[in-house]
């Protein structure tokens, strides 16, 4: 990678380890790496948090890293702001080494360029939500007006205008993460870390919450860094997933990789109660082999390739098998004697891109006989997906 | 019998204490003669000497230190004291009255300034005066000094670990040991009591200050770090606003440890409350002594609720939601709805004035200091705005102090409303202790205490040779505890020995044991009324505040008059004083047995008694154990001044020593208790432990 392909990235981490006990950096020269966790642990009393672990994040997507409790995953992200000194490793937050950088750069860093959002949202109690907002803008020395000013207007954005100048205790739990999403907008912030932040409130809440925080997110572009436990969560919050586990990272892949093709049976058994449907797009239930006809031919034409294949429709295309349409079987056979030119019978909907979730294939196949066809982004015909394939994908075979 | 696990882990100790008990027994048979500790030893041992010889050696070079020290502090409590009783009383009433009304709302306020003009009513205002500036100015050093070095402790390990043996021992140590090096550091009067005051009150606000900086919830101070706060904001803007409900309690004990102590000072000549007290008790002046007990206690209730209130405010109690004054149960009652609004809209009106009067001074301040930048300017607009209130007081009281200076007088206080129960109660004493019943009673008690209970147990214990004692003590505390406290055991009670103080160590444990005995052939039973019975509980509650609120001083004086002054007298002394952690546990510990329990031994038909014996009181052990340990905590720091009354003891070599000007003599005296403390304290504090791990219970976490 070069250098100036590293600045660009907002996060990457290299060769990270986090050793927590007495003496962590003899025990990284001297540990076995075939020994598993409990071993190290047993032979030595030392507990690997994070083990070797790699990875980038890209400028504005949310990299998302889910793990059962004990993975390491909240220690890795502290490792990334230093709030947890990682034992040996690069954490470069853009180009530049955390790890090695004095207090004062670090600090200066976490007042501008990142943020964190906690699992117990980490409120000030002694503070009012609005001087809890303005927090990060104080500390960096904003002038109190200018930062109340700029806390308002951050309040207003994540729905909670007319309780500024409550206490955090006398908000309910959703509220209280709305005001610790709020403190981490407020600093704008290029990067933004969440350890588990949903993970304390109810499942209705923390619904509204993601959908909330994605909402925000198609705003605000933010680079992110979300931590969680909820395999569901990962896959509706992340553009890529890392998969933890004894502070190894054992897969990293987008949602739909990684449902469709998990590493281990440690992944698979988080992705299996994955509705797939919800996750896998059509490129990977397509058939690229389906029935289609110059739109040159005529209809008998048509209806003849559809005989012989045994289609329910032919897919019309142009010149650079750029889709025109779809001519029904029933419609081809009542109209085969007319001779209607082929453009007034073809119907010209329902066309779907390959990267759509199968989810949304739904609603248009329960109205179709035919298999739906997929165009890219030129209008090309790439292949067509049928019920069958629907199914299967919902079944989850 | 078969025994279940938990039961055997119950009587274990009561079969080992009873073969100890025997096996005493037989060796102080065995051993007729009296085996005091060797001469030679003690001879080899001249603390008191050392101690003496180091303080002449001080007191040669560097009195001039202490001294010009001690003008310091003389001058600061002239200075308050002085401004205290010059001020006419009103503007001190109105003071204290505005003071407890911005913590604790109107209740506390009148609470505080009636009981400030009983100390009027009474004739002690001077007295009051004098000892609330002695307060003042040692109170306020001994909490910047433990607030300072709690912060410091708070941020540094080394040093915390360095400093919690000191302060635990600063704790242990009866406040009176400290009266005697300050009186040759400082002389006599109120500056030596400042100091000793320091001293002994510092320990809990240094610990409280530290623990609450400590008990920031991590992930508070992660979320501050991660903003990029520096050490210095993090502590400035997180930790200590944190921490202040927790130093505001530690603000409060070390007033009430500095009371008890500033009431014990007249004995070192300071004047005050406690010199009325002290009078009451030389010259038999019952009614005198009670009259300034009363005003003590209304001091202790006074400081006691203030400062409780602010802990609480700053965790967010408002006193001001619901009633004001009226008790809470009368709402719904029509009369007191509407007159609860009409103080509602009072509070309004004096909110606005006083809002408006804010708003009125900041303007002026902003425009005043406009010259020296717009920043500062606005600055101090928004400050003088957010302190409204302490602004509208101050304004108050220098209005009241103008009035009485410049238009009328208000002159003393009024006569009319003073009173005395001096003679009612002098009369009720004469009456009670001229009746033959009460003396038949108390001579009876006096002699049963002491025929069956003092006597014998002082006999035996020292008749018992001191090997064995020594022996037995620490071979018990290795068990229950570890092994570097039995040998901090072993060394405590050789120093009790070397020093020549053994006998009548032997003597004090023996007093000890009875007051605690009593304390809980007393105070259990008590307890258990307390627990069944709501009402009892509503009476008792109320009297055992202001029984632990009291200076231990005041319990003196009607024991000296109902008792005599004898040895008896001390125990009964220690006895009362010690009582209420017995009452207050054994209470507790049964309210709080689960109900989950308490319902499956319902369910299986147990009738009250049933449900009482083998349910309640069962599980309540431990927390009536932790009972008896307070208590005897509480005993051993009574002991000390118990020779007021005629008790004698090694609480006598303390007053012997100071009487005669023997530093070392007092101060080994004090050592001596000390490491009695360790002890008892460690072994009754094991035993409690125990009997929680036995029932499954975890009483500390709490």
């Amino acid at each position: 990678m070069s250098d100036k392909k590293r600045q660009d990235t907002p996060i990457v981490c290299k060769a990270l380890w986090k050793i927590f006990g007495a003496n962590p950096t003899k025990i990284l020269n001297e540990v076995d790496p075939t020994w598993s966790r409990t071993e190290v642990q047993e032979k030595t009393g030392h507990v690997i948090a994070v083990k070797d672990v790699s990875f980038q994040v890209e400028r504005g997507e949310t990299f998302v890293v889910m793990g059962l409790s004990g993975s390491g995953k909240s220690t890795l992200v502290r490792c990334i702001s230093r709030l947890i000194e990682p034992t040996q490793g690069e954490v470069l937050v853009d180009g530049v080494d955390t790890v090695t950088m004095p207090e004062k750069d670090l600090i200066e860093l976490r007042r501008h360029k990142l943020s964190m959002v906690f699992q117990h949202f980490g409120l000030l109690p002694h503070r009012r939500v609005i001087e809890n907002i303005a927090y990060g803008l104080e500390v960096r020395g904003m002038p109190r007006d200018e930062r109340l000013e700029k806390a308002g207007e951050v309040l207003e954005s994540v729905g909670l205008s007319g309780w500024g100048d409550n206490y955090p205790r006398e908000l309910s739990g959703g509220m209280q993460q709305r005001v610790g999403l709020a403190r981490a907008l407020a600093v704008d912030p290029e990067i933004m870390l969440f350890d588990e932040p949903f993970s304390a409130l109810d499942p209705l809440i923390r619904r509204e919450m993601q959908d909330e925080l994605l909402r925000l997110q198609s705003v605000v572009r933010k680079t992110m860094v979300f931590i969680t436990h909820d395999f569901l969560e990962a896959i509706k919050m992340g553009d890529h997933i890392a998969i933890m586990k004894d502070g190894e990272f054992v897969q990293i892949g987008t949602p739909e990789e990684i449902v469709a093709n998990p590493v281990d049976d440690y992944v698979r058994d988080f992705s299996e109660d994955v509705p797939r449907h919800k996750v896998l797009t059509v490129n990977s239930i397509m058939n690229s082999d389906c029935c289609c006809c110059s739109e040159d031919e005529t209809v008998s034409g048509a209806l003849a390739t559809m005989d012989r294949q045994q289609a329910q429709a032919a897919f019309i295309v142009g010149p650079n098998k750029s889709y025109q349409g779809t001519l029904t079987r029933e419609q081809a056979m009542a109209d085969s004697k007319s001779g209607s030119p082929m453009n007034q019978l073809i119907q010209k909907e329902a066309a779907v891109s390959p990267d759509a979730l199968i989810d949304t294939l739904i609603a248009t196949a329960t109205r179709l006989n035919h298999p739906i066809p997929v165009v890219d982004s030129d209008n090309e015909l790439l292949g067509a997906v049928d019920h069958r394939a629907i199914l299967l994908a919902i079944e989850g075979s | 019998m078969k025994l279940s696990g938990q039961q055997r882990d119950l009587i274990k100790p009561i079969g080992i204490s009873a073969i100890i008990i025997a096996v005493s027994i037989i060796i102080a048979q065995l051993t007729p003669d009296e085996q005091k500790f060797p001469q030679q030893i003690v001879d080899a041992f001249p603390f008191a000497d050392w101690i003496n010889n180091g303080q002449a050696w001080l007191k040669a070079n560097y009195q001039w230190a202490t001294r010009a020290f001690a003008d310091v502090i003389r001058n600061s409590i002239d200075a308050v004291e002085t401004f205290l009783v010059l001020t006419t009383w009103p503007v001190i009433v109105l003071g204290i009255g505005l003071i407890a009304f911005r913590f604790g709302g109107l209740r506390l306020a009148l609470v505080c300034a009636l009981s400030t003009m009983v100390w009027a009513s009474l004739d002690m205002w001077d007295a009051a005066m004098s000892t609330l500036s002695v307060m003042f100015v040692s109170v306020l050093l001994a909490s910047l000094l433990g607030i300072v070095l709690g912060i410091f402790a708070s941020q540094n390990d080394r040093f915390d670990a360095g400093i919690r043996p000191i302060l635990d021992t600063m704790q242990t140590l009866p406040g009176f040991v400290y009266l005697l090096p300050a009186i040759f550091f400082f002389g006599i009067g109120s500056p030596p009591s400042v100091l000793a005051i320091v001293v002994y009150a510092l320990p809990p606000v240094a610990r409280l200050t530290n623990l609450g900086i400590r008990q920031v919830p991590h992930e508070t101070i992660e979320a501050a770090r991660s903003f990029g706060s520096t050490d210095r904001q993090l502590l400035f803007k997180v930790k200590l606003p944190l921490a202040l409900p927790s130093i505001a309690m530690g603000i409060n004990q070390t007033i009430m440890m500095g009371l008890a102590l500033v009431v014990l000072a007249a004995y070192i000549g300071a004047g005050g409350l406690g010199y009325e007290v002290y009078v009451g008790l030389r010259r038999l002046r019952f009614g005198q002594g009670l009259e300034a007990g009363i005003a003590i206690l209304l001091m202790a209730i006074m400081f006691d609720r203030i400062t409780t209130a602010a802990s609480l405010r700053h965790q967010g109690n408002d006193p001001n939601k619901g009633f004001k004054l009226l008790p809470i149960r009368l709402q719904g009652q029509p009369w007191a709805e509407t007159f609860e609004q009409a103080l509602t809209f009072i509070y309004a009106i004096c909110g606005a004035i006083s809002g408006l009067y804010a708003k009125f001074l900041a303007g002026l301040a902003q425009t005043i200091t406009r010259p020296l930048g717009i920043r500062f300017s606005t600055g101090l607009h928004r400050q003088v705005i957010t302190s409204g209130y302490f602004l509208t007081s101050v304004t108050l009281l220098t209005l009241v102090y103008l009035f009485d200076a410049h238009v009328t007088g208000f002159g003393n206080y009024p006569s009319s409303w003073e009173f005395s129960i001096q003679k009612p109660a002098d009369a009720g004493l004469e009456a009670l202790t001229t009746s033959t019943l009460f003396i038949g009673i108390t001579t009876w008690f006096r002699g049963f205490v002491f025929n069956w209970m003092l006597d014998p147990l002082a006999e035996f214990l020292v008749g018992l040779p001191w090997w064995y004692v020594i022996g037995l003590l620490s071979a018990c505390v290795w068990l229950a505890c570890n092994r570097s406290t039995a040998i901090v055991c072993v060394f405590g009670l050789l120093f009790i020995g070397a020093t020549g103080l053994w006998s009548i160590g032997m003597f004090s444990m023996a007093q000890i044991l009875v007051s605690v005995v009593l304390c809980m052939i007393i105070g259990i039973p008590l307890g258990i009324l307390a627990a069944v019975n709501n009402t009892f509980e509503a009476i008792i509650r109320p009297i055992l505040d202001a029984m632990q609120t009291l200076p231990a001083f005041c319990y003196l004086i009607p024991v000296l008059m109902f008792f005599g002054g004898n040895v008896v007298s001390a125990v009964i002394a220690i006895m009362i004083y010690a009582l209420p952690p017995v009452i207050r546990l054994t209470n507790l510990g049964i309210r709080e047995v689960s109900t989950e329990a308490i319902e499956a031994a319902t369910s299986f038909g147990s009738t009250f008694s049933q449900t009482l014996l083998k349910v309640k009181i069962p599980l309540a052990l431990p927390s009536i154990m932790m009972g008896v340990n307070q208590s005897m905590m509480m005993a051993l720091a009574m002991l000390i001044i118990t020779p007021l009354i005629g008790g004698g003891g090694i609480g006598r070599e303390v007053f012997v020593g100071l009487s005669q000007a023997n530093t070392g003599q007092s101060l080994q005296a004090g050592l001596g208790i000390v490491f009695f403390a360790v002890v008892l304290d460690r072994l009754t504090q094991a035993l409690s432990t125990r009997q929680q791990k036995a029932l499954g219970l975890n009483i500390g976490a709490h």
